[in-house]
């Protein structure tokens, strides 16, 4: 029934390579030249596959992939060493006669979602357990951010573009939405924003990773290999590296790995803890034609990174010293090094040295469960980085983001030259949510990492920019004003899936005339969007309910100094955002640089359960979990607001509806059938849909 | 005669040290938990205590408190059978609830955490237990014996909170 003209014929894409069953993956952006008949033969046709496209993406969502069940190995018995069970008083527990197994035996779900912690302890008391329903609960899952279809994620693992596809890796429990048992699970995309849930790509099954397959990076070769370093928990309990590459490297999927014999290429070395040596970077090429690793640790209460020098990625040679460390951080975990440019917009592939080039360093604090970057300068010959600004060094300075966002890793992206950051987003809602609405975590959305050349002192974070292409309808607004103690409420349809894009600028008269302050702001330390000042706070409410007894605000805060300078802050306040008390009710935030001239703006997500938020082009971003349980579905909406006390704003904004990126299983069927539907017509469903 | 006892005093000094610095760890990091009492007699009942490190320790008294709280978990299963008073079977149930979350998620969690060295986890853990273990007290109060070893689970939680925390 294909007609043979409709071959398809990819212009673009230089790096493209077959599937396995051979069969292609078009990117079809000719219509087929039609006569009236033609039409309305395809339209028909046409018609007649969309349901049966339906049908087929239907199916395939509610199928698991091949292998899952095969490659998964029973972790359950070996996992629990002797010493963890209630030994001599096991008998006790032997009547019961819970619906669970019982006594420690991890065969069902086990485990509890990530929160941020230390800030709860105080707020344990009086925190009564919200009746959710299922209807609040699943209105929570995202539609365009990743996501596995259940239980629990937490690290990105080994993110690369590899033959045509974004691969992206994660530490993931099978069993439970709570952390344990973890294994990679794995999912490929073309553009890094619909993507294919494919088989879990590495599973505890060796010796050296019995007991957990932990965090770790990817590296491409200049011949274009792909070779794949993780940490591994042995079964005597000590964290190693090991080497994995793809069992077949012409499979662009990369469906099957393969451990190295040789494994563990790397154990602790002397004076590192068994348990404080995991999460090795991508490798870089040095000036002596070796290829250069490092990987967190900690002596006593510094953290540190140790470097590793190797030609083969078998063997290493322990470089002395350290790449870097910092008193009084604790363990250094998911470290992350890379080169940024002071001259272009481009990414920089991480073996990139030279002129017009700083150092990135991150690492993600243990202690705080935050993550931290400095600049700095890298020094090849002696294998050290330098802090451009020691009292701003890795965990105690700048963080990638102001909410929650933790073991953070970039990669470079060959195919448009770019460097882009995934981040772990946890939950910040109670356990037994997680546990009833079966899942737990997301990633926050890949962003273009790059130096923020007109500062020099950050990076600047965006959203990449195929989550444009997510964008359907907008409502424009233009130069709306807002008086002192105003609420605006945009009529833009549906409000859980926005991508919204504000400027707003400063009522210049009132400036002048405010008086000079010696606040000292900070935004979790104030009383929110609530806390009014002459110059703030002010931007917009997002999943607000009618009443806005429910409401997140979104929003900057400017103070003006002593100096007579301005200071502005970039915030997001949970306090309000939703009435159940045991969901976190912190308002998080920092300082963002406003230089002369600049504008006021923001960007924020909204994609249900999750608001990424970032000001002045990314300087600043605060990625928050939000449950209302009133604000949902049909019944959110957005508003802008000016609570400040004596400068009115003037707002323009652009806000789009977001389109599902339909995140779901790979299907070789429903691929087959996605591309006969492509051949005959591209239509919004169609692409939707496939 | 002083020669001879500050002899012996010099020549025990010698044997001392070996038991007394485990004792001092089991001290010195029970220092760092708000129940310093509760925290030593409960590492101390294990004979493994004395040889144990901070990771040890803290997997002593995941221990003792995960028989605490399958103790109290299945207790209330069978007082819930027993009531018919539906405010306090209301209260009962939403323990049970909280029950079967920490010892079937947390508890796991917690001791996989510790002896796999991520400890961060079980930090969320025991702040989830700690959570859990309030929301089930405030209506049990009318069962002193239920309420008594929920606060002993939440006082043990807390020990193993802050034992957890040292190895951060």
């Amino acid at each position: 029934m294909l007609n043979q003209k409709l071959i398809p014929t990819s212009t673009k894409d230089n790096n493209y390579d077959p599937l396995p069953d051979g069969s292609d993956c078009p990117v079809i952006r000719r219509r087929s030249p039609s006569t009236k008949t033609i039409l309305v033969a395809v339209c028909g046709v046409a018609m007649l596959g969309f349901l049966v496209a339906a049908i087929a993406c239907n199916r395939s969502s509610s199928s698991s992939p091949p292998d899952l069940n095969a490659k998964r190995v029973n972790v359950v018995q070996g996992s629990i060493p002797k010493s963890a069970k209630p030994a001599t008083n096991n008998n006790n527990n032997n009547n019961n006669n819970n619906n669970n197994n019982n006594n420690m035996s991890r065969g069902v779900p086990a485990g509890v979602s990530e929160k941020s912690n230390r800030k709860y302890l105080g707020t344990t008391a009086a925190v009564s357990s919200y009746p959710w329903n299922n209807t609040m609960l699943s209105w929570q899952r995202t539609a365009f951010h990743f996501q596995p279809e259940k239980n629990w994620m937490n690290d990105p693992n080994g993110p690369v573009f590899y033959k045509g596809w974004y691969h992206f890796f994660y530490q993931y429990n099978p069993n439970a939405p709570v952390w344990g048992d973890i294994v990679w699970g794995h999912a490929v995309s073309r553009d890094m924003i619909h993507w294919l849930h494919v088989p879990l790509a590495m599973v505890p099954d060796q010796w050296y990773d019995i007991n957990g397959v932990w965090t770790g990076s990817a590296t491409i070769l200049p011949d274009g290999q792909l070779i794949m370093l993780y940490t591994g928990y042995t079964n005597e309990s000590v964290q190693v590296q090991n080497l994995a590459y793809p069992a077949d490297p012409s499979d662009p999927l990369l469906i099957n790995w393969v451990k190295y014999s040789g494994n563990p290429v790397l154990v602790p070395p002397p004076g590192i803890a068994a348990k404080d040596f995991r999460d090795p970077t991508t490798a870089w090429y040095t000036s002596e034609g070796k290829w250069r690793i490092t990987i967190g640790s900690k002596i006593n209460k510094t953290g540190i990174s140790l470097v590793y020098d190797t030609e083969d990625f078998k063997t290493y040679e322990l470089i002395d010293g350290v790449l870097h460390g910092v008193a009084g951080t604790g363990m250094w975990e998911c470290v992350d090094f890379y080169p940024v440019s002071t001259t272009t917009k481009n990414g920089l592939d991480t073996s990139i040295n030279g002129p017009g080039i700083k150092h990135v360093m991150k690492a993600s604090m243990d202690d705080d469960r935050h993550d931290y970057y400095a600049l700095g300068t890298y020094d090849d010959k002696t294998a050290t980085w330098v802090p451009d600004n020691p009292t701003i060094d890795i965990g105690i300075g700048i963080r990638y983001d102001y909410g929650l966002f933790y073991a953070s890793k970039t990669f470079y992206d060959q195919n448009k030259k770019r460097r882009v950051l995934w981040g772990w987003v946890g939950e910040s809602d109670s356990e037994s949510a997680d546990v009833k609405k079966g899942w737990a975590s997301l990633q926050g959305l890949p962003r273009t990492v790059v130096l923020d050349q007109k500062t020099g002192t950050n990076l600047l974070q965006w959203p990449v920019e195929e989550v444009e292409s997510l964008r359907l309808t907008s409502t424009k607004f233009d130069n709306v004003e807002l008086k002192p103690g105003s609420v605006v409420p945009l009529d833009v349809g549906p409000a859980t899936q926005l991508d919204i894009v504000a400027e707003f600028v400063l009522d210049k008269v009132a400036l002048k005339r405010i008086a000079e302050s010696n606040e000292e702001f900070s935004c979790s330390n104030s009383s929110g969007a609530a806390h009014r000042g002459a110059i703030g706070p002010f931007g917009l409410l997002v999943l607000a309910d009618k009443s806005l007894t429910e409401q997140t605000p979104v929003y900057f805060y400017v103070v003006k100094g002593i100096d007579g300078k301005l200071k502005t802050f970039f915030c997001t306040d949970q306090t309000r955002s939703s009435v159940a008390s045991d969901v976190n009710k912190i308002i998080y935030g920092n300082y963002v640089p406003v230089l002369e001239g600049e504008k006021l703006s923001l960007r924020i997500l909204v994609d249900h359960s999750i608001v990424e938020s970032f000001a002045q082009g990314g300087r600043t971003s605060i990625t928050s979990r939000v449950y209302p349980t009133k604000a949902i579905y049909g019944a959110a909406r957005v508003l802008l607001f000016n609570n400040a006390t004596e400068s009115s704003i003037t707002s323009s904004l652009e806000i789009w509806q977001m389109n599902s990126a339909f995140i779901r299983p790979y299907s070789n069927d429903q691929n087959l059938f996605c591309r006969m539907m492509k051949k005959m017509m591209k239509t919004v469903i169609v692409e939707a849909v496939c | 005669m002083n020669s001879f006892v500050f002899s012996m005093v010099a020549f025990m000094s010698f044997f001392l040290p070996s038991s007394q610095v485990s004792a001092d760890l089991i001290s010195d990091t029970c220092k760092k938990t708000p129940s310093y009492n509760l925290c030593v007699s409960t590492l101390r009942a294990d004979p493994q205590s004395s040889k144990a490190d901070v990771q040890g320790l803290a997997l002593i008294a995941v221990k003792k408190l995960v028989v605490e709280g399958t103790k109290i978990e299945n207790e209330i299963k069978q007082l819930i059978k027993k009531t018919k008073h539906q405010p306090l079977l209301n209260a009962l149930k939403l323990c049970a609830d909280k029950y079967n979350i920490i010892v079937h998620y947390d508890f796991p969690e917690a001791v996989e955490a510790i002896t796999k060295g991520d400890p961060k986890f079980a930090e969320d853990a025991a702040v989830d237990t700690a959570r859990s273990s309030d929301k089930c007290a405030s209506g049990i109060t009318s069962t002193p014996h239920l309420a008594s070893i929920n606060k002993l689970v939440h006082d043990l939680d807390d020990i193993v909170l802050y034992i957890v925390r040292l190895l951060l």
